[in-house]
């Protein structure tokens, strides 16, 4: 029972951990078109630097997330910084749109990782937590 | 290394796509295996060592350093190609560390693992049909 609600708080964590990268990733977007690299100074750009930290946040992150459980129920969960892209880049670049595709994509992420979810919860883990 | 990158991708105009793509492809698949590498020693240095810790073990600086690599290919690589071509590449990341993790680390599949995982690689791949 503990495994199993370790095991959650694992796919918060990386779920969490998602939102800070794939936010840090678009700040960096952001703060990319600022740089040039004949003027490393310019790598000193506010979106940049924010957005490493956030990197950096995200990271901490995962590596929290990596002690509650399997890395294969865990590690898809990275897919979903897709979804945190698909629906924050077009508030940071208006160009950036969506399309059927990406929410068909979008959705069967999400389903996939709900699936992940459940099954934890329903079928019994036999493998021990942690090495 | 971002003068390297931009003469990358100048040498890359002149001499043609063709030329380049082969160079690409193998730094996409250094890319990769880099990338689940480095989360399978995290993962592995996360769950034998206590968070205070983990900043004195050799393993994980290994598998930081891995991740930055990883990283860094990335970016030089999404300079090169496409989105819609890169994303799908990537997304086999899930698959490889799956493998990794039920060979070294003694996990466990079931079928909605196997499900979630390719449902997961499908859902990039829509995203990136839609790029």
């Amino acid at each position: 029972m503990t495994e199993k609600s370790s095991l959650r708080t694992g796919f918060l964590l990386m779920i969490a951990c998602t939102i800070f990268t794939s936010s840090g990733q678009l700040l960096w977007k952001a703060g990319a078109l600022k740089i040039s690299f004949l003027n490393p100074l310019t790598f000193f750009n506010l979106p940049f630097i924010v957005g490493c930290v956030l990197y950096v946040i995200g990271s901490l992150l995962l590596i929290m997330a990596l002690r509650k459980g399997e890395l294969s129920m865990l590690y898809p969960f990275i897919a979903t910084s897709y979804v945190w892209v698909s629906i924050l880049a077009p508030f940071f670049f208006p160009a950036e749109t969506t399309n059927p595709w990406k929410w068909a994509g979008v959705l069967l992420i999400l389903f996939s990782v709900c699936l992940l979810g459940w099954s934890s919860s329903r079928i019994p883990q036999t493998q021990e937590d942690l090495l | 290394m971002p003068f390297r990158v931009e003469q990358l991708a100048d040498s890359a105009d002149a001499g043609g796509f063709t030329v380049i793509e082969p160079f690409i492809i193998f730094l996409i698949i250094v890319g990769v295996f880099s990338g689940s590498m480095a989360v399978l020693l995290l993962k592995k240095a996360a769950s034998r060592y206590p968070l205070r810790q983990l900043f004195f073990r050799r393993v994980f600086w290994e598998g930081v350093a891995l991740f930055g690599l990883s990283l860094l290919l990335y970016v030089i690589v999404l300079q090169r190609i496409d989105i819609s071509v890169a994303y799908p590449l990537s997304s086999i990341s899930y698959l490889i560390t799956t493998m990794l993790s039920v060979r070294y680390l003694g996990e466990k599949m079931n079928v909605w693992k196997w499900i979630a995982l390719f449902g997961v690689m499908l859902g990039v791949t829509l995203i990136a049909i839609g790029s």
